[in-house]
């Protein structure tokens, strides 16, 4: 077993709003949401909007292959021909009703664990959703803060609730600093349970 | 020599020895980074572009060209948005392809004998020219 | 009613409106995080 990497991450609500430019330096759109499968976490890509106040969203989205870089100011994409059409990332039959922010976080033997808040992405060769962040429920003991759960590399697939493993209350952080590491040692935890 | 030496300087065409325009910004293209037109003012016919090309030479006090005519209107697309200033770098964002905020664009040193940038100046960067991949309305993208 | 009752009532009602369209765009503008239950077609992982 390998010692957790360190990893980069970052929050889904810091890539929402976020500029959409090519790189000549030309401004696209605006990301809207963060898509993602719900088994495995891999990012699928971003819906988009035009930017300013009173913007609308857009009939394309960013897929995941589109995107060059995605940084802490930007997300950058080659031009504007790696957009997709929204409905080609995520058919709206799938995506109404499907976003996470506000679900339940469940643990498979049945605590609520409280809302989520926000999501954590570790950003690499691809994005991934690892974690979440929640306002903890009174089941955590740091009822009504804002902490961190680890997600398992292979995320059931779910419906309404979102179900973790109950041994990711063992690896709650309370500042992301410390939850990249939470993760490696959460993930190394449900590997030897596995083999 | 840095723009903000550069600017203001005259442009004097050698055969009638008159002054004709003064410089008043810079439109740099990427690829490799240089300068590509001169943007100027003053001017008494109705184009204010100059192409670099055209420009017999750049020196501590005054620019100079051969003949007017070279000062024209611009010609293509580009050369539009160039001379309505959407391109201007000063003061442009600048972002690095990993998507990374590196301050925006104070000054620009460039080769007054071939046009080439060598530097980009912000606040708290200097960025080698070769960097520069891309400059559009939004930002300058340079490479990691 | 006097003229004055006539303006205070429309200036009410405009910030009633106002109130609303900043509510609107900023639920509007609030990103999601979209879950998708079923693999995309043609997605090799």
């Amino acid at each position: 077993m390998t010692t957790p990497t360190p990893m980069l991450l970052l929050r889904a609500s810091e890539v929402t709003g976020r500029p959409v430019v090519t790189l000549s330096g030309e401004l696209v759109a605006e990301i809207k949401d963060v898509v993602f499968e719900r088994s495995g976490g891999r990012i699928a890509g971003f819906t988009l909007r035009n930017p300013g106040l009173f913007s609308r969203s857009r009939k394309d989205s960013l897929p995941w292959v589109g995107v060059h870089g995605i940084g802490r100011d930007a997300v950058m994409v080659a031009d504007e021909t790696v957009l997709i059409a929204a409905n080609e990332l995520a058919p709206r039959k799938q995506s109404r009703d499907a976003d996470v922010l506000q679900d339940r976080v469940l643990t498979d033997n049945g605590r609520d664990l409280g809302r989520v808040v926000d999501v954590v992405l570790h950003s690499g060769t691809s994005l991934d959703v690892v974690g979440y962040e929640i306002e903890a429920s009174e089941a955590l003991g740091t009822a009504g803060r804002h902490v961190f759960i680890p997600l398992p590399d292979t995320v059931a697939v779910s419906g309404e609730n979102l179900i973790v493993p109950a041994a990711a209350t063992e690896f709650v952080s309370e500042d992301l600093a410390g939850f990249g590491a939470a993760v490696g040692a959460f993930r190394a935890r449900l590997r030897e349970g596995a083999s | 020599m840095l723009f903000s030496q550069a600017r203001k300087r005259d442009v004097v065409n050698t055969a009638t020895a008159t002054r004709v325009a003064r410089v008043d910004g810079f439109v740099v293209l990427p690829g490799p980074a240089r300068v590509a037109l001169l943007r100027l003012g003053k001017v008494s016919g109705a184009g204010t572009l100059l192409a670099w090309e055209d420009v017999r030479g750049f020196g501590p006090d005054a620019v100079t060209v051969a003949t007017d005519a070279v000062i024209r209107p611009p010609r293509d697309g580009l050369e539009q948005r160039a001379e309505d200033n959407d391109l201007e770098i000063l003061g442009k964002r600048v972002l690095t392809e990993r998507g990374m905020e590196l301050g925006s664009i104070t000054d620009v040193d460039f080769d007054p004998e071939t046009g080439a940038v060598t530097t980009l100046i912000t606040k708290t960067e200097t960025l080698a020219g070769q960097r520069m991949i891309g400059l559009g309305g939004y930002a300058v993208v340079v490479s990691d | 009613m006097d003229w004055w009752g006539w303006v205070i009532l429309a200036l009410v009602i405009i910030a009633v409106l106002v109130v609303l369209a900043v509510v609107v765009q900023r639920r509007r503008r609030r990103g999601g995080v979209i879950g998708l239950n079923e693999p995309r077609r043609g997605d090799s992982r």
